[in-house]
């Protein structure tokens, strides 16, 4: 049982990370609460799904193809929706909001309510430990791995990387530098939505596809950014570990109320924020007077 | 026959992950899963424990898996997933083949429990026209004496007003699903009935 | 005759002087009259409905707009609201004018709950945290499906009223009274210091202004409203659902809010009046019935994208100016302000006016 809940709480722990971590970039940058956020991990979903099943592409062409197709969809979605409200904070809210929701009906009348399957893109299970793991969530595991460390590079190996960490730190002297700060947000929204699709193409064949895919995600990626700290990066990854391994546990610990486990990783939170209001690893940032 | 419940577990019906649940049922030891699962999950379940090779069978009821939607869903991973469903290709009455020939005819898919309805009405158009009233206290003692024969079954009511169950009446059918197919399997001595597999290991 | 004379004078020097406040008495009066002119039992039953969700969308604008908590679960309040109101009549078996308050006690108990616990949080974090305890109360709802239905809920729940007409009526005069009752709060000097805290807590303590107390009580009040909302409608539906604790519901009230305009309370009142009615009346349309979710949303972001503070005050500064001098409002085709006599129309009037923006 031990070793079930080490390896279960870790693979789910990667993709949340997926998740958390482009949301909560996307925060620190732009003070975007984008809760289109996992709206364009179901897009990602979808697209794979009509490359490889309906156009019968190649799973070495469609996923690439699905996650650069989104992610520049996003960066148009920024170009024509958010920037022009950037001013009004709540305005951009809810325009994520409604965007969520366009994008949902959108793939309800493309692809009518029913679910769908993706093929595994391998097959197979591995033993570990006596652990039961189909090859298909080692595969997730790994791409969480590569693309977190990929953004960690990119972050603090680069000079967009240092423009982004400048620009969360402080937008109004990284606008004053000489920075662009429009392109550097808008190059975070890429990197952003990119891991969103990149956590939506792997997941997509061990879950089911649907246009109401992205909200119970949405939530347990909410839970685990504020837990870890807003627009902390390791806060995010911390937080994600914690929330997969606390539905690990509440699955095995308390088998007649697995439905409960969405619960008990929200009061995780609570209790949490209870104790730091600021989250694990949030910086206490002076409001802006 | 002895049989020991080794669990129970609830997962959310949105559930879009059950792996946690399936590793401790596999730890449990459990040979049957007995679903009882309506909503996105039953996809979920289907499909991962077909992933894992798991040993149980998953029997029960699981409405997705009633649909002809189900295979596709799964990935194809879903084999020997068996559930209680209403409508097959088989002669539970003469009506069942004709009604599902020509429901497949129009909505281009197979009836699912949903489709049940259609004997309801037949049921209450004829004790309608039976009692010459559409008031209730009137079509009440009609209903409680009469004998349906319906697309699903013979439906005949008991003293709680519940319809008879068993076989020669009303009882469903069972289907397994088997290398894309939904196979009915249950009840016996039903023309059109297979036999039910199992994962040949 | 005296009382005739007084409500008349009234009403011309404090209403019919601005075009916003006649279009709301206007509005008023239609809904109480609509019913005798045309008593269709399907648009009374829709207007009930917006009735009642315009309660809780001015709710939580006394709780977001003003006092700056933007609350991202606020059906926490509607449902508890409904849940509480649904067994206190179902188990208790009491009548649904009492079992109202019940569930109406009971959301303020929850707002002093979740007010106690969001004490610290402040902007983007309260909103997250907010966003749980709905889902937290729906996992503790299922844990005991004998007591609440589990995922069914709690049905065949008696009606306040028999008659589309009677519930009409009880949701119009709860509605009207209700944001009247938060327009008054908000404007009063309770309201001046929930705008201070929204805009500098920090400055509002040192001036020796107690916050916390301050806070728990409009938390206290906002759910009040949520919760005598979400009692009645659940009495009205029959059926108190988990639907009322939906993270949906939750954003639902965030748009109607935003899209209406914030910290106004009439804003987000309007907004469901203009958008709840619209997206029933497109899904009767057979083309874009099942279309009517996308083009609710499309037509929010479209109308934020020209109205970026929401709807009702693009609308009224369209149709009234603020005097440069003492910033009372005036109907749009004013050359003077009716209070100060300062001009309105740039400089071409009264010597020495400020030019409007």
């Amino acid at each position: 049982m031990f070793q079930d809940i080490l390896i279960t709480g870790l693979v789910n722990g990667g993709v949340y990370a997926l998740l958390a971590v482009g949301f909560s970039l996307i925060f620190g940058v732009a003070r975007i609460v984008n809760i289109a956020h996992t709206a364009f991990y179901m897009l990602a979903a979808y697209c794979f799904y009509m490359l490889l099943v309906q156009y019968e592409l190649h799973f070495a062409i469609a996923a690439p193809l699905a996650v650069i197709a989104v992610t520049a969809f996003s960066v148009l979605c920024y170009r024509l929706v958010i920037e022009p409200l950037r001013e009004h904070e709540s305005a951009v809210l809810i325009a994520t909001i409604a965007l969520a929701l366009i994008f949902q009906e959108a793939m309800l009348i493309k692809f009518g309510g029913n679910y769908l399957g993706i093929p595994s893109t391998l097959d197979g299970v591995a033993v570990l430990a006596g652990v039961t793991i189909p090859y298909q969530r080692i595969l997730i595991l790994v791409v969480a791995a590569a693309a977190l460390i990929g953004t960690w590079l990119m972050l603090y190996k680069t000079r967009l990387g240092l423009a982004i960490r400048s620009t969360a730190n402080d937008l109004e002297v990284a606008n004053l530098m000489g920075m662009n700060v429009h392109r550097v947000a808008m190059a975070t929204v890429a990197i952003s939505v990119g891991l969103a699709s990149v956590a939506g193409v792997v997941v997509a064949p061990v879950f089911v596809v649907d246009p109401l895919m992205w909200l119970s995600p949405l939530v347990t990626m909410l839970a685990i950014v504020v837990l870890g700290g807003l627009g902390s990066l390791k806060g995010s990854l911390i937080g994600a570990l914690i929330i997969g391994y606390v539905e690990a546990i509440t699955v095995f610990a308390l088998p007649q109320g697995a439905f409960l486990k969405g619960a008990v990783a929200l009061s995780i939170m609570v209790v949490v924020l209870l104790a730091r209001p600021e989250g694990l690893f949030g910086v206490v940032f002076e409001e802006e007077r | 026959m002895k049989m020991d419940v080794v669990g129970l577990w609830q997962p959310s019906p949105n559930a879009t992950d059950v792996t946690a649940e399936l590793s401790a049922i596999d730890r449990a030891g459990a040979d049957i899963v007995f679903t009882l699962l309506s909503g996105p999950v039953g996809v979920v379940v289907g499909r991962q424990m077909g992933e894992r090779n798991m040993k149980a069978i998953a029997f029960g009821i699981n409405v997705e898996a009633q649909k002809d939607a189900f295979w596709q869903a799964t990935a194809g991973k879903a084999n020997y997933v068996a559930t209680i469903d209403t409508f097959a290709d088989v002669e539970m009455t003469p009506k069942t083949i004709p009604f599902q020939k020509a429901f497949k005819a129009r909505y281009k898919k197979s009836p699912i429990y949903t489709a049940g309805t259609y004997d309801a009405l037949h049921i209450i158009k004829d004790a309608i026209e039976k009692a010459g009233s559409t008031e209730s206290e009137k079509l009440v003692p009609v209903i409680e004496k009469m004998s349906h024969v319906g697309t699903a079954g013979t439906l005949e009511f008991d003293k709680r007003h519940d319809p008879v169950w068993g076989p020669g009446k009303s009882t469903g059918i069972a289907v397994q699903w088997q290398n894309g197919e939904q196979v009915p399997f249950w009840p016996p001595n039903v023309k059109g009935m297979k036999p039910f597999k199992m994962p040949g290991k | 005759m005296y009382l005739l004379k007084r409500a008349w004078s009234e009403i011309r020097n404090e209403i019919l002087v601005l075009p916003s406040r006649t279009l709301v008495l206007i509005w008023a009066v239609s809904l109480l009259l609509l019913p005798q002119v045309y008593g269709d039992a399907y648009v009374l039953r829709i207007l009930t409905m917006t009735c009642l969700l315009a309660i809780f969308a001015a709710s939580w604008d006394l709780l977001a707009g003003f006092a700056g908590q933007v609350n991202f679960g606020h059906a926490l309040f509607f449902g508890g609201g409904a849940y509480a109101s649904a067994m206190a009549s179902q188990k208790l078996g009491l009548s649904p004018w009492i079992t109202v308050w019940i569930g109406a006690a009971a959301a303020t108990l929850l707002g002093l709950i979740v007010g106690y616990l969001c004490l610290r949080l402040r902007g983007s974090y309260l909103s997250l945290a907010t966003l749980a305890f709905p889902l937290i109360l729906i996992g503790m709802l299922f844990a005991f499906p004998e007591a609440s239905g589990g995922e069914l809920g709690i049905s065949g729940l008696k009606r306040l009223a028999v008659s589309p007409t009677d519930n009409y009526y009880i949701a119009v005069v709860l509605m009207l009274v209700s944001v009247f009752a938060m327009w008054k709060i908000s404007d009063s000097k309770f309201g001046l210091v929930l705008h201070a805290i929204r805009d500098d807590e920090v400055a509002v303590r040192a001036s020796g202004i107690n916050t916390t107390r301050y806070k728990l009580t409009v938390f206290a009040l906002s759910a009040l409203f949520a919760g005598i909302a979400g009692a009645v409608y659940a009495h009205y539906l029959r059926v108190a659902g988990p639907s009322t604790l939906e993270t949906a519901l939750s954003f639902q009230v965030v748009i109607w809010g935003i899209f209406g305009g914030v910290a106004t309370i009439y804003g987000p009142v309007v907004a469901v009046f203009v958008l709840y009615p619209l997206t029933e009346w497109m899904g009767s349309f057979k083309g874009i019935g099942e279309m009517r979710l996308l083009f609710f949303a499309i037509i929010v972001l479209l109308v934020l994208l020209f109205m970026p503070r929401g709807l009702t005050p693009w609308v009224r500064d369209k149709i009234e100016t603020v005097c440069p001098r003492c910033k009372q409002r005036n109907g749009a085709w004013k050359s003077q302000c009716r209070l100060c006599g300062a001009g309105l129309k740039g400089v071409l009037t009264a010597p020495g006016a400020i030019a409007p923006r």
